[in-house]
């Protein structure tokens, strides 16, 4: 008897929580809005105390190891050594995925059926989730923010990101990857303001097998909340124009 | 009445008279050591020989990579040492560097170069 | 064909003819455009579109990319560069109504382009800044996504973006300054109305040294003609710089349309720029 009116009192509990899912006509959980993480994952995917450049902050990484091939292990350590001028976001260079997802810097998502786009505030980038059973096109093309094809699986849109170039970093800590980095992003609401999301990073060049990092999206609530800009590489040559 | 439909080409980025000199037109023969596959204008690397014997690295700008990736055509698609016949304009500054108008490859395929100027198929 | 056929029918000044044919079919209630809408009720005018005469070198002297080689290089073939006409129709001498002091400096800077041996003559879309509202619009094709509450603009070169809300909320600070400016848009029947503040300029508006100060103030009109076409109209406004506001118009047209399957892809600028310097250089050390 106990157990059925537990049952009972569970059913109810679960619809309120599923019902506060904002969806689209389509039914899909609605990811549209503008999202930020506080993770500090941007300086380091692991577990770091603060440093001059470094806020302190526990990891995103999955078991904390990341699986470095030997030789790649020592480029990563000679990579933090040299991060001052060596972290691509230093010249402004877009930050490839998932990186572009954790800067310290919001993002607005606009989701159609067959296409999630994102904008990011970070140098205008800008990721089209083509969502309409299309296929990457052939290889290999060398971009920064690779090619996204996303498909909904249940409530949580799956995409699949290649086509990278090498010359992008996870983290300002001198984690990186090679062209061959097959990344799988996973968005899920996990109630209407919070998006769990994480990226199964996959690179048969660097690592000995795949490894996961695992974060917290976090939507803006302010009233008209909206994007402004982040032309980094513009801040030298402000000053000359108009 | 036809409608008409916008055909825009990729439209150049600046003043090429900023940087190449239109007087210096220039053919070279070499072979193909590297290729940048970048925008805003993509890069190749020759080495030719100089009649003097000695070989000099020449760098070849050509258009966006967009237009080629989306006609299917890949990096890989041009083996490093493969001999090259590059024709275009010498960069005013004195360095061995052209802006390409046009690239050809033994088998005869024309690479579509000229970050902007005649010949280029967009223009 | 049919522009001589209205010449004749409407007599009148090209802008007064643009005006008049947009009003009429609105008038007789059919807009063959008005048939598509989005979920939300705004006519659907998403895709990719273009201008007709695109080309950032000039607004007053439009003609396409290449600029100066091109041009020299056609006039040693004996031909003539193929310039359209002024893209501005007020004020009707097609000029842009400078200030004494804005004229002399778009002309310094027009003399400079070819040999820019300072930064500030060096074109800033060279340096893949973002073109802002009025550059980005001719430079390239663009596409328009539309959600519940907002317009979207994807420029296809360098990928800028505009985020336009329909809400009616106010723009930041005007201390803020942006590139892409700051934009509120609102439906008209199927006129697109945009209100652009927090512009900081510092993209130009061409080529060949026209600029507007960071107190610019746009105020765009696209209208959705029929399902291929759109008028596009631009009021300029800066009293820091010029006499008075003044008119730029073009025609827009979906583009891309022999590939229903197109998609827009990476254009990244900025990292693999070599250019900027490199003319520089040259210009510096007395190149010709």
């Amino acid at each position: 008897m106990r157990r059925l009116f537990l049952l009972f009192a569970l059913v109810p509990v679960l619809a309120w929580s599923q019902a506060a899912l904002p969806r689209t006509a389509d039914g899909k959980p609605n990811l549209s809005g503008i999202w930020q993480v506080m993770t500090t994952a941007d300086w380091d995917i692991q577990d770091h105390q603060a440093r001059p450049d470094a806020p302190a902050g526990l990891g995103v990484v999955e078991g904390g190891e990341i699986p470095y091939q030997p030789w790649a292990l020592a480029k990563k350590k000679d990579n933090f050594e040299k991060r001052a001028s060596a972290d691509p976001l230093t010249k402004c260079y877009l930050p490839g995925v998932p990186r572009i997802t954790y800067t310290p810097l919001p993002f607005q998502i606009l989701q159609a059926e067959k296409q999630v786009s994102i904008f990011y505030q970070y140098a205008h980038a800008v990721r089209f989730i083509f969502a309409n059973g299309s296929k990457h096109p052939e290889g290999h093309i060398d971009w920064w923010l690779g090619d996204s094809r996303g498909e909904w699986q249940g409530d949580t849109l799956a995409v699949d990101v290649i086509h990278f170039n090498d010359q992008t970093w996870f983290d300002r800590a001198g984690n990186f990857h090679s062209e061959e980095l097959h990344v799988v992003e996973r968005y899920t609401l996990s109630d209407a303001d919070h998006i769990r999301y994480e990226a199964t990073i996959e690179d048969p060049k660097v690592f000995t097998r795949p490894w996961k990092m695992s974060l917290l999206l976090y939507r803006h609530k302010e009233p008209n909340i909206q994007l402004l800009e982040h032309e980094c590489y513009g801040f030298d040559y402000e000053k000359y124009y108009p | 009445m036809t409608l008409l439909v916008a055909v825009i080409p990729l439209l150049a980025h600046h003043s090429f008279s900023a940087e190449y000199d239109i007087d210096k037109p220039v053919t070279i023969t070499g072979t193909l050591t590297k290729l940048e596959w970048v925008n805003p204008h993509g890069w190749i690397y020759v080495d030719v020989k100089g009649a003097d014997g000695k070989v000099v690295n020449w760098a070849v700008e050509f258009g966006g990579p967009n237009a080629l990736l989306r006609r299917g055509v890949r990096k890989t698609d041009f083996p490093l040492g493969v001999e090259l016949v590059v024709k275009g304009y010498r960069a005013k500054n004195g360095t061995p560097t052209v802006n390409g108008t046009s690239v050809k490859f033994p088998d005869g395929r024309n690479l579509y170069t000229g970050s902007s100027g005649p010949g280029a198929p967009e223009d | 064909m049919l522009r001589l056929r209205l010449r004749k029918i409407l007599p009148m000044k090209r802008t007064m003819r643009v005006k008049m044919l947009l009003t009429l079919p609105l008038l007789a209630g059919l807009l063959p455009g008005q048939a598509a809408k989005t979920a939300d009720g705004q006519p659907d005018m998403q895709g990719f579109w273009a201008a007709e005469v695109g080309g950032t070198y000039s607004l007053v002297n439009p003609r396409r990319g290449g600029g100066r080689l091109r041009e020299q290089l056609l006039e040693r073939e004996g031909k003539k560069a193929p310039i359209k006409q002024s893209r501005i129709t007020d004020p009707a001498d097609g000029q842009i109504p400078y200030q004494p002091w804005a004229r002399a400096r778009q002309q310094e800077i027009q003399a400079n382009i070819d040999r820019p041996a300072k930064q500030e003559y060096i074109d800033p879309q060279a340096r893949c800044l973002p073109d802002g509202p009025i550059r980005s619009i001719f430079w390239s094709a663009y596409q328009i996504l539309q959600f519940p509450g907002y317009v979207v603009f994807v420029y296809e070169q360098n990928h800028p973006y505009r985020i336009i809300p329909l809400d009616g909320r106010p723009h930041p600070s005007q201390d803020v300054k942006l590139w892409m400016g700051d934009s509120r848009g609102h439906w008209e029947g199927n006129t697109l109305v945009v209100d652009v503040a927090n512009n900081n300029s510092k993209s130009r508006l061409d080529n060949e040294g026209d600029f507007a100060s960071d107190k610019l103030h746009i105020v765009e009109r696209y209208t959705f003609v029929d399902a291929k076409t759109m008028e596009y109209q631009a009021t300029l406004e800066d009293p820091s710089v010029y006499t008075r506001p003044w008119t730029i118009q073009a025609r827009m047209l979906r583009t891309h349309l022999k590939d229903p399957k197109y998609e827009q892809w990476e254009d990244a600028c900025h990292e693999g720029e070599k250019n900027a310097d490199a003319s520089l250089q040259s210009a510096q050390n007395g190149g010709n």
